[in-house]
């Protein structure tokens, strides 16, 4: 039913994985896989740029919870970056702010890995 | 059962007494004379017509193939030849001479001859209805007349040798001879059954139709010289004398066309025989399709009925859904041999292939196999439907013979049936495996309705109100409320991520948890802190819980509170609402000290008809026909509007109002509404 893609980009060091469409039960295995290939790759630098997402359910939340131990515990992180202010609200209300990274803009994300 | 020997009792009885009573009007009467030989005629008639009544009713109650009646015909007509035989030897043995037997002077002889033309009575009624039975097998059309027409005649023609013998009128008996002769040779011609008979069986059938042809033939010769026997016969009955020989006629007329018949059959006969596998093949599958739930059994059945159909050797399946390629049901055939196969028949050469019924030559059988592995032909044929290749249907044979086009058409027509056994197969195991999903929501959904609180608590200073609808997909809502030491009251609401049985389990988790917690503890934070401890060996990674728990304290007048990332609560005091929402984050999302220390302990002055609202995202996440959220500026709107009403009436409205939202679309999550109004403490305000 809902749409989802991702697509991926490299700055330098730094993992971009733009997201489009709708994040839910059914595609969150979408994502899983996009960002599980890049663990396997040893690469632990990761953006996701949200701009083009337009819905995120609790299943599509999980994903980051599910990765982020692994970038951090190897010197990375998931760094989350231009929210719309729909799917900001849902990490606001979650407490996710509080425990991730969270960028109005891509760039400063990505500047924020090479300080 | 009990009807037919009821009724053919006193059949049996009618023929006995008919025969004592011929008996013994032959031992006083010489039967000389027309009206003395009518009467005689007469008796015999009825004798032959209670013998055919009888023995009628024992040959309906089974079903015979068309070789058993012919096998009884041949055995009938041998035993009537030996008696005849007997007889003449019995008569010289005993040295009574032709005219003795004839004259039947003594007791004895009268007896002897008496039982022989009994015997003959029931041979003939039995080779008669041998001869109907086989005429009106397979028949289609409506045939009886030509039957009864020629039954008809062949009275007529044996009555009239009555007139042949008195008045001399043999052209009577001789016209009605020839009509029954004619309709013998019509009916002759009628044989419809000799198609459906195997190659094997007509072969027999030549056989025994040859066999016949010399019996009856035999037969007519010895009914037609003068021996004793056809003067004992024509001595008891001239008519049944006659009757006797026309049958036999009858016999040789109905086995020479027989036997051309067959004759012709032969040729054909192997092709009839392919149809007919082919046709009970089908209908053993077709018979498979609404029965098999075991895919093995299944594809056992295809492949052993594709060989038969398809003169084939071997058979295998493969499914296209399995990445292996592995043969499925594969009859003598080893795994790699078809692979071997499956490779020649799907070489770049060979395009089409893939969506349509494709042959080969093989060139396995010039390997250096084993001699039971060599195959020469081999042919592939897509399990379609719907447009969808499920699979394809391997044949293979050893034969240097190619398959022809009778084996592709075969081929064609069994594949089409094959897959759609299997796809009814496939159908049947998903709705099995929906109905077994469906089963567990259940299960999940009750386990859900017993975790939650059966009663609402009734307190002096809180009125209380909730409401639980669960989504389908079990959504992992939960609520309760506990009464605490020192004069407080607990609650809690939260919201397992994740849905169905995995969610109910985790939401039992929490209860319990929580429970425990509060027979120690009154404090939101502290529940919190320790429950988002206890859960984590519970947890998926990915799963996370929102929570709220508030204590209302009635001595101190206060509300304390702590969110792990629940919705907002809201609370109308006088004409304001507003959301209160502490920060915090959900329970699961992360296990270290960063929970305890974001957690914000919230506290509140009660005020009089302050009225909090705590709800789960089903409700501010309904969504309409255009997808679009309720959200919490309309669930504001409604209770702002609500200051004056009972806490059950405001549930209830917003509960209608989310409804009507909400028309059409399904409810994707879990629904929970708590509702609390206070009320100060009015001995206090007075006193």
């Amino acid at each position: 039913m809902a749409e989802f893609s991702t697509t991926h980009r490299e700055n330098g060091e730094v993992n971009i994985i733009e997201l489009n469409g709708y994040l839910d039960a059914h595609t969150a295995q979408h994502l899983e896989i996009a960002i599980s290939d890049l663990i396997v790759k040893n690469k632990y630098k990761v953006v996701v740029n949200f701009e083009r997402l337009k819905y995120i359910s609790s299943a599509g939340l999980g994903v980051f919870m599910a990765f982020i131990e692994t970038m951090r515990s190897n010197s990375g992180d998931i760094k989350l970056a231009a929210m719309q202010p729909s799917v900001y609200n849902i990490f606001d209300l979650l407490g996710f702010p509080l425990l991730y990274e969270i960028f109005p803009t891509e760039t400063e994300a990505v500047n924020k890995f090479n300080q | 059962m009990e009807l037919t020997t009821k009724i053919s009792q006193p059949r049996t009885q009618f023929f006995l007494v008919t025969a004592a009573g011929l008996f013994f009007f032959r031992m006083l009467f010489s039967a000389d004379g027309f009206s003395l030989s009518f009467i005689n005629e007469i008796l015999v008639l009825l004798v032959f017509y209670f013998s055919l009544l009888n023995l009628n009713g024992l040959l309906s109650q089974k079903q015979f193939s068309p070789l058993t009646l012919v096998k009884s015909l041949l055995f009938l007509t041998l035993v009537t030849i030996l008696l005849y035989m007997f007889l003449a030897g019995f008569r010289s043995l005993l040295g009574i001479d032709e005219l003795e037997l004839l004259t039947a002077n003594t007791l004895f002889v009268s007896v002897i001859t008496f039982a022989f033309d009994l015997l003959i009575i029931v041979i003939l009624s039995y080779l008669f209805l041998v001869f109907r039975l086989l005429f009106f097998l397979k028949q289609r059309k409506n045939v009886k007349t030509y039957f009864t027409a020629l039954l008809v005649f062949l009275a007529l023609a044996s009555f009239a040798t009555l007139l042949d013998e008195y008045s001399g009128w043999d052209f009577v008996k001789m016209a009605f001879t020839a009509n029954a002769i004619i309709l013998m040779t019509i009916n002759s011609l009628k044989i419809s059954w000799i198609a459906f008979l195997t190659k094997k069986e007509k072969k027999q059938l030549l056989l025994f139709a040859f066999g016949l042809i010399i019996l009856f033939g035999i037969s007519i010769s010895l009914l037609n010289s003068e021996n004793g026997i056809s003067k004992i016969l024509n001595n008891f009955s001239p008519s049944l004398n006659y009757f006797n020989l026309l049958l036999n006629i009858y016999g040789v007329i109905y086995f020479s066309f027989l036997f051309v018949i067959t004759l012709f059959h032969l040729p054909t006969a192997e092709a009839f025989d392919r149809k007919a596998t082919e046709v009970s093949s089908l209908q053993i599958l077709s018979r498979l399709i609404n029965r098999v739930l075991d895919f093995k059994e299944l594809g056992d059945t295809i492949t052993d009925l594709a060989i038969k159909v398809c003169n084939a050797d071997a058979a295998w399946i493969m499914l296209t859904d399995d990445e292996t390629n592995t043969p499925v049901a594969p009859k003598n055939v080893g795994f790699v041999t078809a692979d071997k196969i499956q490779s020649v028949l799907f070489s770049s050469k060979n395009k089409h292939a893939l969506n349509e019924i494709s042959f080969a030559s093989v060139a396995v059988c010039n390997e250096n196999e084993t001699k039971n592995e060599q195959f020469c032909y081999a042919a592939s044929a897509p399990l379609k439907s719907y447009n969808n290749i499920n699979g394809y249907l391997f044949i293979a044979k050893k034969s240097e013979v190619p398959f022809d086009d009778e084996d592709r058409n075969a081929l064609e027509t069994f594949s089409d049936y094959a897959s759609l056994a299997i796809e009814n197969a496939k159908l049947l195991k998903s709705s099995i495996e929906k109905e077994r999903l469906e089963r567990e929501l259940d299960v999940a959904r009750e386990m859900q309705q017993k975790l939650l609180p059966q009663s609402i608590p009734q307190l002096e200073r809180l009125d209380i109100s909730s409401v639980f609808v669960p989504a389908f997909e079990v959504g992992g809502d939960y609520y309760d409320f506990f009464n605490l030491p020192n004069n407080k009251f607990g609650f809690i609401i939260a919201d397992v991520s994740g849905k169905g049985i995995s969610a109910a389990f985790v939401m039992a988790e929490l209860r319990g948890i929580v429970e425990s917690l509060v027979l120690t503890y009154d404090n939101p934070k502290e529940i919190l802190v320790k429950t988002n401890a206890i859960i984590e060996r519970t947890l998926e990674k990915k799963s996370f819980i929102t929570a709220v728990f508030g204590v209302f304290d009635f001595t101190g007048e206060k509300l304390y509170l702590s969110r792990a990332g629940h919705s907002s609560i809201l609370l109308l005091r006088d004409d304001n609402i507003r959301e209160i929402l502490p920060r915090g984050v959900g329970l699961g999302l992360t296990y270290s000290g960063k929970f305890e220390f974001y957690l914000e302990e919230y506290s509140l002055q009660l005020k009089e008809n302050d009225i909090f609202v705590l709800y789960t995202d089903g409700i501010t996440e309904a969504k309409d026909g255009k997808m679009a959220d309720f959200g919490v500026a309309t669930l504001k709107n409604i209770i702002s509007a609500s200051k004056d009403e009972a806490v059950d009436t405001i549930a209830k409205k917003i509960m209608t109002e989310v409804s009507l939202f909400s028309q059409g679309t399904p409810q994707h999550d879990d629904i929970t509404l708590l509702l609390f109004k206070w009320k100060n403490n009015l001995e206090k305000q007075h006193g």
